[in-house]
C-alpha cells in the first residue's frame, strides 16, 4: 500500500493548449483591418481569456518582440512593448504592489495610455509659461 | 466638502498625486475586472473622468466588519483602495475620524445635500422586532436609520451575506428577528453583493460599474450577473475530477493530496454563485477549494442552515436523523400489512368453509 | 425555506417514510397470506430448487417466443441495467445512500453514468411508444402503467438535465430532480413498481408450485 508520504501533493491544474491563440490572431487580423480602414483602435483583454500557460507562451512566441519598449511609472509599473508586428502592442499593467492588474494587446499606431492628453497639454502650457517666467526672472 | 465645485473622479486622483495615466490604468484594470468589451472600457474611463464623485453613506448594522476588512484589508494602495478616490465616503463609522454626535450630524448633512443622489452601502442584517431595539446606533434603531437613508438613495448596495440575505444573524433560530436589506427596503433599487465576506474586487467592481453605467444586470437574488453568473463548480479547476468520478474522501487521503473533487467532503460549489474560482482571493493567490477545503456556499441565502458544511450536497437534509421516523414507519407498515393479512385469512377461511357446503347458487 | 432545502429535507423525509411504510405493508400483507392447502401427493419435494430454477430461467424467453418478445425484452434490459448503473454507480447517489444507511462502495466515472442515463431515457421512451402503438398492449395498459412510467423516467430525465445544467439553474434542477425521486419513492409500493421487491418472490412461488406439481418449466 502507498503511504501518504509517497503520494505527491498536486496543486497546479494541468496546462494544455486550448486553441485560443488562433482565435486571438484572427481577432488581431480583423482589428488591424479596422485600424487601416477607419483608424479605430482595438484592445484585447487577455485576463478575460481562458489562456493556459502553454497558450500564453505560444502567443508570446508568435507575436514576438519588436523594437520599442516603454516603461510607465504610474500607479505601479507598466510595461509597454511593441510586438514584431508594428501596430500590435503588448501592455502589462502592474499595481503598486507588483500584482498584475490587466494585460492587454492593443492594435493602434500608439497605445492610448502613451499619448499626452489634450487637457494635460493645456496644463503644460500654463506650467511652461510659469517656468519661462521663473527662468527668465532668475536669468 | 466646502469647495465651490466638487472634484471629479479624475481630479480626485490628481489631488492624491496620481496622474491621468494612473487613472487610465485604474479604469483599464477595473474594466478588465468587469470583463467589459473594449468600447465599454473606453466609455467607462471617459465617464468617470468627467463625473463628480458621488456621496456614499456606508451604514453598518448586525455585522462583524469582515466585509469592510475585505475591502480595506491591504495597507498598500491597491486597486481596491482606489475606490475611495472614485467616491466621496461621507459616513462610515469604522473608517471615519469623527465620532459621536458630530459624526451623526455629518451623515445627516451629507445625506441632505445629496438627497436622491447618494449611494447607500449597507453592511449587516437589521433586527426587526421591538421597533428594531436590538441594534441601536446614536439613539436610533438600525431599522429606522436604514428606512430613512434608503429613501434618499439612488441605489442601495447590500454588501455581504448578512445585508443581502440576513446571513448569520438570520440563521436559525434568528434570535433578534434579523432581516435583510431587500426585505425592508425592497422597493428601492437594491444591489446585493453577497459573500462572507464578498471578494473585494467584486465590491469595488460593482460600485464602479454602477457609477459608470447604473444598476448592472442582476440575477433573481439581485446579485450582479457579471460576478454571480456562474457557479463555483462550473469554473472550478477540480471540475474534471468530478466528471471522472474522482473524489477526496477525507482531508488527508490520496484524493485530497492529488487535488481531487471535494464533493464528498461537502463542497457546496455546485449550488453557489460567485467568482471565487476565477478571481480568487488575496490578490489572486488562491480560493478555498484550491486550498483544499470545500466551498461553504457563503454567497447563498441560508448557507449557515444548510445542514452542515461537511455534508455532501446529495445527502438528505434532516436535523437530528431520520432513523426513528423510518423505524416507526417500518413497524406501522408491518402492522398494517399484518392486519390486512389477518383480515384476508379470515375471509379465506369463510370462503373455504362456505365452499365445503353444497353451493346454493352459481 | 428554498425549494432545494424543502426537497432535501421534509419532502425526502416524508417520501422515505411512505416508501418504507408502504413497502412493508404490502410485503407483510402478501407474505402473511394463508396459502391454500394442497392435498395432492407432491411429485417432487425439491420445491426450493424449482423456485431458484425459475428465478433464473425466466430471465429470458423460451425459444418459441423469442422472436416476438426480443424487442420489448431488450428495451426492458437496457433501461433496467441503465437504472442500476445510474442509481448505484453515480457518486452523489452513493453518498445519498451512505448518508441514509452507512453503506458505501466505489462509484463509476460520471461519463459512464451520463451515457447510461441517456440510454435509459431513450429505452423508456421507446417502451412508451411501443405501449401506445401496440394494439394489444395498449388495451392492456391502465393508469398504473402510464403513471409508473412517468415517475420512473422523470428522475432520470431531470437528473440528466441537472448534470447538463439545461433549462434552469442547477439548484432548481437539483431540487426538481430530488422531488421527482420523492414521487417515485412514494408511489413505488402502491403500483406495479412494487415488482422491485416482488419479482423474485412471485417467480420463486410459481417455480416452487411447478416443482411440486412436477410441471416442466
Amino acid at each position: 500500500m502507498r503511504t501518504l508520504e509517497s503520494i505527491p501533493i498536486v496543486v497546479e491544474p494541468c496546462a494544455a493548449a486550448t486553441g485560443m491563440v488562433t482565435a486571438i490572431l484572427r481577432e488581431l487580423e480583423a482589428a488591424l483591418q479596422a485600424l487601416l480602414d477607419h483608424g479605430t483602435r482595438h484592445v484585447i483583454d487577455l485576463s478575460a481569456m481562458p489562456l493556459s500557460a502553454r497558450d500564453r507562451q505560444a502567443l508570446e512566441r508568435t507575436l514576438g518582440e519588436g523594437e520599442l519598449r516603454m516603461d510607465l511609472q504610474a500607479l505601479g509599473h507598466s510595461r509597454i512593448r511593441e510586438s514584431s508586428l508594428p501596430g500590435i502592442w503588448w501592455l502589462r499593467h502592474e499595481g503598486p504592489d507588483g500584482r498584475l492588474l490587466a494585460e492587454h494587446i492593443e492594435v493602434a499606431t500608439v497605445p492610448a495610455i502613451v499619448a499626452a492628453h489634450a487637457d494635460d497639454l493645456a496644463t503644460t502650457r500654463t506650467r511652461l509659461a510659469a517656468l519661462i517666467e521663473q527662468v527668465s526672472r532668475g536669468g | 466638502m466646502n469647495t465651490q465645485r466638487d472634484p471629479t473622479v479624475l481630479e480626485s486622483f490628481q489631488q492624491q498625486g496620481l496622474s491621468r495615466r494612473a487613472f487610465l490604468k485604474f479604469c483599464a484594470a477595473t474594466a478588465s475586472l468587469l470583463a467589459l468589451p473594449a468600447a465599454r472600457a473606453a466609455e467607462l474611463a471617459e465617464k468617470l473622468a468627467g463625473m463628480t464623485r458621488p456621496t456614499v453613506i456606508y451604514l453598518s448594522f448586525q455585522e462583524c466588519t469582515g466585509c469592510l476588512e475585505s475591502l480595506t484589508r491591504s495597507f498598500q494602495p491597491t486597486l481596491e483602495s482606489l475606490i475611495f478616490n472614485t467616491i466621496s465616503l461621507a459616513y462610515n463609522d469604522t473608517l471615519q475620524a469623527a465620532a459621536g454626535e458630530a459624526a451623526e450630524a455629518a451623515r445627516e448633512d451629507a445625506m441632505r445635500k445629496a438627497w436622491g443622489k447618494y449611494v447607500l452601502i449597507v453592511d449587516g442584517a437589521i433586527p426587526r422586532p421591538e421597533d428594531g431595539a436590538y441594534c441601536v446606533i446614536g439613539g436610533r434603531s438600525a431599522l429606522d436609520l436604514l428606512r430613512h437613508a434608503a429613501e434618499g438613495a439612488a441605489a442601495v448596495v447590500a454588501v455581504g451575506t448578512c445585508a443581502a440575505f440576513g446571513g448569520i444573524p438570520y440563521a436559525a433560530p434568528n434570535p433578534t428577528g434579523a432581516a435583510s436589506v431587500q426585505d425592508l427596503v425592497g422597493d428601492r433599487p437594491v444591489i446585493n453583493i453577497s459573500g462572507c465576506p464578498p471578494i473585494p474586487e467584486v465590491i469595488t467592481g460593482t460600485i464602479v460599474y454602477f457609477l459608470g453605467f447604473g444598476v448592472p444586470e442582476l440575477d433573481a437574488q439581485r446579485r450582479p450577473t457579471m460576478f454571480y453568473g456562474t457557479t463555483i463548480h462550473d469554473r472550478c479547476y477540480r471540475r474534471p475530477f468530478y466528471d471522472k468520478g474522482l473524489f477526496a474522501r477525507s482531508f488527508d487521503d490520496e484524493g485530497a493530496r492529488n487535488g481531487w473533487c471535494l464533493y464528498e467532503l461537502g463542497c457546496k460549489g455546485p449550488v453557489t454563485y460567485n467568482s471565487c474560482a476565477t478571481m480568487k482571493w488575496n490578490d489572486g493567490t488562491s480560493f478555498p477549494i484550491q486550498s483544499g477545503h470545500g466551498c461553504l456556499g457563503c454567497s447563498e441565502p441560508n448557507f449557515w442552515d444548510g445542514g452542515g458544511f461537511y455534508r455532501p450536497l446529495s445527502s438528505g437534509l434532516w436535523h437530528g436523523g431520520i432513523g426513528e421516523g423510518l423505524g416507526v414507519a417500518a413497524v406501522a407498515g408491518v402492522a398494517i400489512g399484518g392486519a390486512a393479512a389477518v383480515a384476508a385469512r379470515q375471509r379465506q377461511k369463510r370462503i373455504t368453509e362456505a365452499g365445503k357446503k353444497p353451493p346454493e347458487a352459481p | 425555506m428554498d425549494l432545494l432545502s424543502f426537497a432535501r429535507g421534509p419532502a425526502l423525509q416524508w417520501a422515505l417514510v411512505i416508501f418504507v411504510l408502504g413497502s412493508l405493508w404490502r410485503l407483510a400483507g402478501i407474505l402473511l397470506l394463508r396459502r391454500k392447502p394442497d392435498y395432492a401427493e407432491p411429485r417432487s419435494r425439491a420445491t426450493w430448487r424449482g423456485a431458484l430454477k425459475l428465478v433464473v430461467t425466466r430471465t429470458w424467453s423460451r425459444r418459441e417466443f423469442r422472436a416476438s418478445t426480443a424487442f420489448g425484452q431488450s428495451l426492458g434490459y437496457v433501461f433496467h441495467m441503465g437504472l442500476v448503473v445510474v442509481v448505484f454507480g453515480f457518486v452523489p447517489h452513493i453518498l445519498f445512500i451512505h448518508s441514509l444507511t452507512g453503506l458505501q462502495w466505489p462509484g463509476l466515472p460520471s461519463s459512464i453514468v451520463y451515457v447510461s442515463g441517456a440510454l435509459t431515457v431513450a429505452a423508456l421512451v421507446a417502451a412508451l411508444v411501443r405501449r401506445l402503438s401496440h394494439p394489444v398492449l395498449r388495451l392492456l395498459s391502465n393508469f398504473d402503467d402510464y403513471f409508473s412510467w412517468l415517475v420512473t423516467v422523470t428522475p432520470v430525465a431531470t437528473g440528466l438535465l441537472a448534470v447538463a445544467h439545461l433549462g434552469a439553474r442547477y439548484e432548481t434542477l437539483l431540487a426538481v430532480h430530488i422531488l421527482s425521486v420523492c414521487l417515485l419513492l412514494a408511489w413505488l409500493p402502491f403500483g406495479k413498481l412494487m415488482h422491485v421487491f416482488l419479482v423474485f418472490i412471485s417467480r420463486g412461488t410459481t417455480g416452487a408450485l411447478f416443482a411440486r406439481k412436477g410441471a416442466s418449466t
